[in-house]
């Protein structure tokens, strides 16, 4: 089952391939820094900068078609405003997982789409 | 067709290059701030009609940033808050640092497209 959106993408293209490329880029450059952000959050017991991390990265993901890790991240964004540590314990790998699967189809959407964007 | 001057302040590099392209192809002149010095820099300097502003900076509030932009640097611009859906900022501090409206993210091109000429009724 995909985990991009193509039709969040294909709206994007309207704004020109080059674009797309552009904000792919963004979000393959931006998004690790945000997960990394949640890891260090949860270790250290700062469930504000996790909540935080959670909520930027749901919009970015959104952005690029990642549903289902914007989804992850606004589940993990409401058990850290809760305070329900063991719910992000539990939700963080599924959150890393969504978003390496995630950047493997936006890079795999790129290539397939090469004959559009340079 | 009006142009018109617009600044985005929002700290993500994807939402902002979706809106700076977005609205550039619109044929605004657009930009960019990534925390609330730097909106208050470009507003003093560039004097924008309107401004779309995160409502959740990684370090402030968008309605701090708000307050301030109204308390000098953009007394007379339409100031819009991007939100997410689940999020329901305080009326009363919306209405305090007279916010115009909440464009809900996420949004596609056209959606924004739409909202912001809304948004500029003096657009043709």
């Amino acid at each position: 089952m995909s985990v991009i959106d193509r039709l969040t993408l294909e709206n994007l293209r309207t704004l020109g391939d080059a674009v797309v490329l552009q904000l792919t880029e963004a979000f393959s450059n931006n998004a690790p820094a945000r997960i990394e952000q949640v890891r260090s959050g949860l270790a250290s017991g700062d469930l504000e900068a996790v909540r935080r991390s959670c909520h930027s990265l749901k919009s970015t993901a959104a952005a690029v078609g990642g549903l289902p890790l914007a989804e992850t991240a606004r589940r993990i964004e409401a058990a850290a405003s809760a305070g329900r540590v063991a719910e992000v314990q539990e939700l963080v790998p599924e959150l890393e997982g969504c978003f390496d699967l995630t950047l493997l189809e936006l890079r795999q959407y790129i290539d397939e789409a090469a004959g559009g964007i340079p | 067709m009006t142009e018109s001057t617009i600044l985005i302040v929002d700290d993500d590099a994807v939402m902002q290059l979706l809106i700076e392209h977005v609205l550039t192809m619109e044929g605004h002149t657009v930009h960019v701030a990534a925390t609330g010095d730097e909106a208050v820099e470009i507003a003093s300097r560039e004097t924008p009609d309107l401004i779309l502003l995160d409502l959740m900076l990684d370090r402030e509030s968008g309605i701090e940033v708000a307050e301030r932009l109204r308390a000098g640097a953009a007394r007379d611009a339409d100031i819009v808050v991007l939100s997410g859906r689940e999020i329901a900022a305080d009326d009363a501090l919306l209405e305090k640092a007279r916010v115009a409206g909440t464009i809900r993210k996420p949004f596609d091109p056209a959606t924004l497209c739409t909202q912001i000429r809304a948004l500029l009724p003096n657009r043709e």
